[in-house]
């Protein structure tokens, strides 16, 4: 007999919001020309949505048939495990970390945005001290400059910020 | 015939491309090799790099970067059992238990040198099948295209992932993705919530890498710190003897290997377990037994996902339909250097076919090389701390994107595609399906209405078409034999039997 895996924390609300995002997008996929004529703009955008409602519909049902993330149930526990598998601490941090220097990077360009971010994140994830950090951030950037700029003539962003 | 041997000799004339092709198909090995770096995140990180080249530099690289990727892999698998691709997870199944017997160095010889064979059998058929398919693919009228698009979709998101219907959201929110826009056909705006930025559609460059990218890259965080092992690797070129008794085992998997990788939707993954599966079952008296550091449960997979590269490549160049997650990337790039892969492209730029051939042969010998050579230096790189990889991956990224169209909106959707592809990965989701449905999409929507077009609107009639022409009903018949196999029907049937 299949022994089925426990649910991952979260999980369910994911499937749920799956749903409903894939809900949105049929109404959407919908409203472009109705059930007009079969060969509209609309109709292929409705089925592939169509299908996301119903795959989201049957992700969520055989989630529930899945063992629940923890034996003792309880939204605070079922909440403490989502922040140990799913997103612990330091995943979030290096997520945050990774959105700041996405939004800044136009802003305040390659060299800047980019070295911030390696010594930022080299710091926190490799954890070998601030001099470390600085120095391998300091050659990996050098060494992509190099590369990418010197040799392949890849345009980077110069910033806004120093213009 | 002339003119066919001078494209294919291109790229081993020019320095730069041979340069290239070599470039490409040492940074595959070290890629796919990494656990965690697939071959698919180096293809689509790299390639943005590559719009504004030439498009001879740019397939020679990626050529290179796949053909490479895809035997890297084989490298951790045996070493630390930590597959470095997905079409290595079967090598480690015998390939580890060689190693901690004390004979890594032979298994990564032998695994070396059957890949090679794998990849030569694999390019063979491309160069042999190709042109015959693409000249029988005049043939197909728009209702084949979409069901060979549907089912190229339906196969890797039922093959790789959890559950048929995680395959198949993966799947229909990629066509999604890619019906953002202008619909081609009328001009309609869809899903553009009146913004002009979106009129042009989501940039599929920035899917794939948030994707492949980024995602994978998050993911990787919940393994910082597993310990590295050491492995002492002696000797790796294997004698004659050994190659020569294992060559019919390697023939037969790359046979095999070819086959799947040539399905749209299935790729060197599934072809290594197949193969592994096909050699279990068959070879009799095996060096040890299978599971115990056998070898025939190392030739056979090895052997197998190389050859499915040059078998990936026929329906991509031919149909322009990817055979997996790696071509649909390369489809994304030919699309941008104004290319347009299937039947057409062999018959109006011929030279790009065996300028293409001619690449993979290149890579395939560089694989032998450098998969012989300098594995001292291999075990430095793979020992890298991830710490530091993780953070050089997300500049490479983001800079990556902003290089398509030096647009930083670009970046933001990159961003947000990662984002979301690693909640998907966390549970359970494949993002292949979804960069094949952004790919297909377009592909099978302007078919199935071209196909309802040309029997004015009526459905009964698009219905019939689907059994009534023998080509036609034999895709019909394959697609509700794939999609019967994926319901409890199948099971009960099995278990009677």
């Amino acid at each position: 007999m299949n022994v089925l895996r426990r649910r991952r924390a979260g999980e369910s609300v994911f499937g749920v919001l799956l749903l409903l995002f894939s809900v949105l997008a049929f109404v959407q996929a919908y409203r472009i020309s109705g059930f007009s004529s079969i060969s509209s703009a609309g109709v292929f955008p409705m089925a592939a949505a169509g299908a996301m409602v119903l795959s989201a519909a049957a992700v969520i049902a055989g989630n529930r048939r899945m063992r629940p993330p923890t034996d003792h149930g309880g939204a605070e526990s079922v909440a403490r495990r989502f922040f140990t598998d799913v997103a612990p601490p330091a995943v979030l941090a290096f997520i945050a970390l990774v959105v700041l220097y996405m939004l800044t990077l136009d802003w305040l360009g390659f060299v800047v945005g980019s070295g911030l971010f390696l010594f930022g994140g080299i710091t926190l994830l490799h954890r070998r001290g601030l001099v470390s950090g600085l120095l391998i951030s300091a050659a990996s950037l050098a060494a992509i400059y190099v590369v990418f700029r010197l040799v392949f003539s890849v345009v980077l962003p110069a910033g806004r910020l120093f213009q | 015939m002339t003119d066919a041997l001078s494209y294919f000799a291109m790229g081993w004339l020019d320095p730069w491309l041979l340069m290239l092709t070599a470039a490409g198909t040492f940074a595959g090995i070290y890629i796919g090799a990494i656990p965690g770096l697939s071959v698919t995140m180096a293809v689509s990180v790299l390639i943005s790099f590559t719009f504004t080249w030439p498009v001879n530099d740019a397939l020679a690289l990626m050529a290179g970067i796949y053909m490479g990727g895809v035997y890297g892999g084989s490298r951790t698998a045996i070493l630390l059992n930590i597959p470095g691709a997905p079409s290595a997870i079967a090598t480690a199944l015998d390939g580890y238990p060689l190693a901690k017997r004390g004979e890594a160095g032979i298994a990564i010889g032998i695994s070396t040198v059957v890949s090679v064979i794998g990849g030569f059998v694999g390019i063979l058929a491309l160069a042999v099948a190709a042109p015959a398919i693409s000249d029988f693919a005049l043939m197909f009228a728009p209702r084949d295209y979409l069901l060979l698009a549907i089912m190229g979709i339906l196969l890797v998101g039922s093959l790789s992932g959890e559950s048929l219907a995680k395959g198949v959201f993966s799947g229909a929110l990629g066509v999604l993705i890619g019906m953002v826009g202008l619909d081609p056909m009328t001009a309609e705006q869809r899903f553009t919530f009146g913004s002009v930025n979106l009129l042009g559609g989501i940039p599929y460059v920035a899917a794939m890498i948030g994707f492949f990218g980024v995602s994978e890259a998050l993911v990787q965080l919940h393994t910082l710190h597993m310990p590295a092992i050491k492995q002492q690797v002696s000797r790796i070129v294997p004698s004659w003897k050994l190659v020569k008794r294992f060559l019919p085992l390697s023939l037969r998997s790359s046979a095999l290997g070819v086959i799947i990788g040539a399905l749209p939707g299935t790729g060197g993954d599934i072809a290594a377990l197949m193969a592994y599966d096909q050699a279990r079952r068959t070879v009799k008296n095996p060096t040890r037994p299978f599971g115990e550091g056998a070898y025939e449960g190392l030739v056979a997979p090895e052997s197998a996902n190389n050859a499915a590269v040059g078998g990936a490549y026929i329906p991509m160049l031919t149909l322009g339909i990817p055979g997996d997650a790696v071509t649909a990337v390369i489809i994304g790039a030919l699309f941008i250097h104004g290319l347009k892969p299937g039947p057409m492209l062999m018959i109006e730029t011929p030279h790009l076919f065996w300028y293409t051939v001619g690449n993979l042969t290149l890579a395939n010998i560089f694989l032998l090389i450098f998969g012989l050579t300098g594995i001292r230096f291999f075990t430095r790189i793979v020992e890298c701390p991830k710490g530091i990889l993780l953070p050089l991956i997300l500049v490479l990224s983001a800079v990556g994107t902003y290089a398509i169209q030096n647009n930083p909106v670009d970046i933001y959707w990159m961003l947000g595609f990662g984002l979301f592809g690693y909640f998907l990965k966390m549970y359970g989701f494949e993002v292949g399906p979804v960069i094949l449905g952004i790919i297909l999409g377009p592909l099978m929507d302007v078919s199935y209405r071209r196909a309802v077009i040309s029997v004015e609107d009526s459905f009964p009639a698009f219905l019939w078409d689907l059994v009534s022409n023998p080509l036609t009903a034999a895709l019909t018949l394959a697609l509700a034999a794939l999609l019967l196999a994926q319901t409890p029907v199948a099971s009960l049937w099995k278990r009677r039997r």
